[in-house]
Order: structure tokens, then C-alpha cells, then sequence
């Protein structure tokens, strides 16, 4: 709930509730985000794709070779 | 499909930080309400804006004008050589300059010695000293250290020792900068020097020696950069010249300062002014807010001072002011 500032006493009562409550879920993702390996792993690599999609034209990317069925 | 992406992303780590320093600045009366409805409710812009606001639009266009400050607030500083984490909810105010200010002192020294034999030489080492408590300056102190090194390099350089040009930074001072510049008494010096300015304070040029009094005032405060920023920074340099103080437009310590400055933003140098203060502590919010008040008004004084100078100079000496190309100068 938005507490009404209309004195400094008010904004400081508003920036006290601000500095004690918990962090945004955006920002609790961003950290959780940050604790995991696999999650930053597959960031590097979805950002890497996507410099070789635009370095490529556009051109749909490879797959990648462990995908390609054995050869018989 | 990709215009369900977001575009921007805003995140704070440690905002709680941000959130005191907003509480600190409004309990010291620097903020309020209708600053906050302005800032559209940013605890970022708010912090900002107070700040601005604080310094004055008059004289933030004046330090604009004249040089290079940067200002921030933040929760970490540089230790060893590195950025680290202050902790304990700590924050470092800290202004750095990267752009130094222009002050030609030479034709109001002359100004000053024809109106009173000894009254130049005063006003140049009140100002110097005044400005050496509170901020790095560039003066013929720096050029005659940059000359003799100079010589030292080329003794140490038997074959190209011929090639050297030196600045001959003395013959560049004005005769009654000379004749004071090894000065034995530094005590009976500074007496003589406030009696004479005291005697012409209401005098021809009373505007410079009351500016000259109120800078002097303001550096007697003791107001020290932290220890923090001197001891443990791990920096490569003391801090940046604020201010370049030569006696004529490319005299002697100009070609000195222009050469030194080249190598000058190379490595990581000391803040021209650090505090570290928690934003929780009210004893500290005043005094980290009093060093800075300090700065400012200090600096507010002397780029008054420098544009009077300037423009008393365009009226009185006629000279040109296109110094060129500088590489750290601002002005």
C-alpha cells in the first residue's frame, strides 16, 4: 500500500518501510539467478547463439553435433 | 514476439543503503515532500536531485564553467588498488577532478605590486597556501619539481644530453615571486603578508583581497579527506590538479603542466575529496556533509575569484585568453 507523504516526517517513515522490506521477486530472481550455475551457463550460451544468429544474417543456427543422431 | 520483451531492467542491490542516505538528507533539511513527488517517487533521482539542489544552480553553472567535478555517493572505495565493499552500512561521498580550472595570476600580481610593493607576492602565497589545505594545484612548485627532474634524467642520459630542452621555470615568475620564493622565515613572511593585505583591504582592490579572505577563512576549517582514501586506497597518485596557476597565457609552468598531464589520468589517482560516513549516524551524515559544503563554497569562491580576474584582465591588461588545445584543462 502506497503511504501518503505529505511532511518529511512522513517521507521518513516511507523510506524506513522501504529500507526494512524485502527485496522485489524481480530482484530475488536476479539473485537467485546469480546463485546458479546452470542458470548463468545457460545465459552465456543463449547470448552467445544470439551473436552468432546476428553475426550470421539470420540464418537459422546449426545444431548442435551431440544432437545429430549416431551414425549407423 | 520480441515486443513482449522488456527492453530496460532496474535493479538495486543494497537499496536499503540508498533508502538512509534519502532519510539522512531529509533529516538534515536537504530534502522534502515536494522533491519527492518531483522525483516521481526514485529514491535514486530523490538522492540526486537533493544534492543538486543543495549546491545551487548558480553555483553548479560556475563550477561547470570553470572545471571538471565529478560527485558520487556510493557503498563501495577504492582499497589496495581495487574496488571494495565498505560495509558496517557505510557509504563514501568522494569528487574527483578530471578537468582542472585556468588561473592567470601574472598581470593582477603586477596589478597589485604597482599599487603596493610586496602586496603581489602576498596575495600569490596566501592564495597558494590556502588552496594546498584543501585541494592539489598545479603552480610553479610543480614546474620547478617537473624541471629538476628533467635535469636528473638527462644527467643520467650521457648520449642524448644535448637534446634536452628545460622550461627554466624561475626566469618565468614574476621578480617579486622570486625574490620571495626561498623565503627562510615562513612565519615572519605569512605576518607581513596578512598585515599588507589587511592595510588594502578596503583598498583599489578590495574585491580580490575580501575573496582572497573568505578562501583563506573556509581552508582553516579542518575538514580533512579521510585516512581512508590516503593510507588505504592503494592509489596510483595523490589527487588531480583542480586548478592550474601559471603567470602568463604559455609561460614556463603551462608548458610544464602541459607535458606532466599527458601521463596524468594513466593510472588510478586519489580523490580530490573523500568522506566515508553511515548514513545512520547523524554525527556523521553532519560532518560528511560539512566537508563537502566546505568544497564547494571553497571552490565557489576561487572560480569567482578566477572569473573576476578573467574578465579584469580583458578590460585592464588586453591580452588573449585562446590557450589552445588543452589536454586537462577545462577552461
Amino acid at each position: 500500500m502506497q503511504l501518503k507523504v505529505a511532511t518529511a516526517a512522513d517521507l521518513l517513515a516511507l523510506f524506513s518501510a522501504k529500507a526494512t522490506a524485502p527485496p522485489p521477486e524481480s530482484s530475488q530472481m536476479f539473485v537467485r539467478h546469480f546463485q546458479c550455475k546452470e542458470s548463468l551457463k545457460a545465459t552465456h550460451c543463449l547470448t552467445e547463439a544470439m551473436d552468432r544468429y546476428a553475426a550470421n544474417d539470420g540464418d537459422p543456427l546449426p545444431a548442435p553435433t551431440e544432437l545429430l543422431p549416431p551414425l549407423g | 514476439m520480441l515486443g513482449t520483451v522488456p527492453t530496460t531492467y532496474s535493479h538495486e542491490f543494497r537499496a536499503e543503503l540508498l533508502y538512509d542516505l534519502c532519510a539522512a538528507l531529509v533529516r538534515e533539511g536537504l530534502g522534502g515532500p515536494e522533491t519527492w513527488q518531483k522525483c516521481e517517487e526514485s529514491a535514486l533521482v530523490f538522492a540526486e536531485c537533493t544534492i543538486m539542489e543543495s549546491i545551487g544552480e548558480e553555483r553548479w553553472n560556475l563550477l561547470q564553467r570553470n572545471v571538471e567535478y565529478h560527485l558520487s555517493v556510493s557503498d563501495v572505495a577504492e582499497r589496495d588498488g581495487e574496488d571494495r565493499l565498505l560495509g558496517h552500512g557505510r557509504l563514501a561521498v568522494t569528487i574527483e577532478c578530471n578537468g582542472c580550472g585556468f588561473l592567470k595570476i601574472g598581470p593582477a600580481i603586477a596589478a597589485l605590486e604597482a599599487e603596493s610593493p610586496g602586496l603581489g607576492a602576498a596575495f600569490y602565497w596566501t592564495l597558494t597556501y590556502a588552496l594546498y589545505r584543501v585541494m592539489r594545484i598545479y603552480n610553479h612548485d610543480d614546474a620547478l619539481q617537473y624541471e629538476e627532474r628533467m635535469h636528473e634524467n638527462a644527467e643520467d642520459d650521457e648520449e642524448n644530453r644535448e637534446q634536452y630542452e628545460f622550461p627554466e621555470v624561475v626566469k618565468a615568475l614574476p621578480e617579486c615571486i622570486q625574490k620571495t620564493l626561498a623565503s627562510e622565515d615562513h612565519r615572519a613572511f605569512t605576518l607581513k603578508a596578512r598585515r599588507i593585505l589587511l592595510k588594502h583591504i578596503g583598498g583599489k582592490y578590495r574585491s580580490w583581497i575580501q575573496r582572497l579572505r573568505t578562501i583563506q577563512q573556509l581552508s582553516r576549517l579542518n575538514l580533512p579527506t579521510d585516512l581512508y582514501f590516503r593510507e588505504d586506497g592503494g592509489y596510483d597518485t595523490i589527487p588531480l590538479p583542480s586548478l592550474l596557476v601559471a603567470f602568463k597565457e604559455h609561460d614556463a609552468i603551462v608548458a610544464c603542466f602541459d607535458e606532466e598531464s599527458q601521463y596524468m589520468l594513466e593510472g588510478s589517482a586519489e580523490p580530490t575529496l573523500g568522506v566515508v560516513f553511515s548514513p545512520q549516524k547523524p554525527e556523521e551524515v553532519l560532518r560528511a556533509l560539512r566537508v563537502v559544503e566546505r568544497f564547494i563554497v571553497l571552490n565557489h569562491e576561487l572560480f569567482q575569484l578566477v572569473e573576476v580576474l578573467t574578465e579584469w584582465e580583458k578590460h585592464n591588461a588586453g591580452t588573449n585568453l585562446d590557450r589552445g588545445e588543452p589536454s586537462l584543462r577545462t577552461a
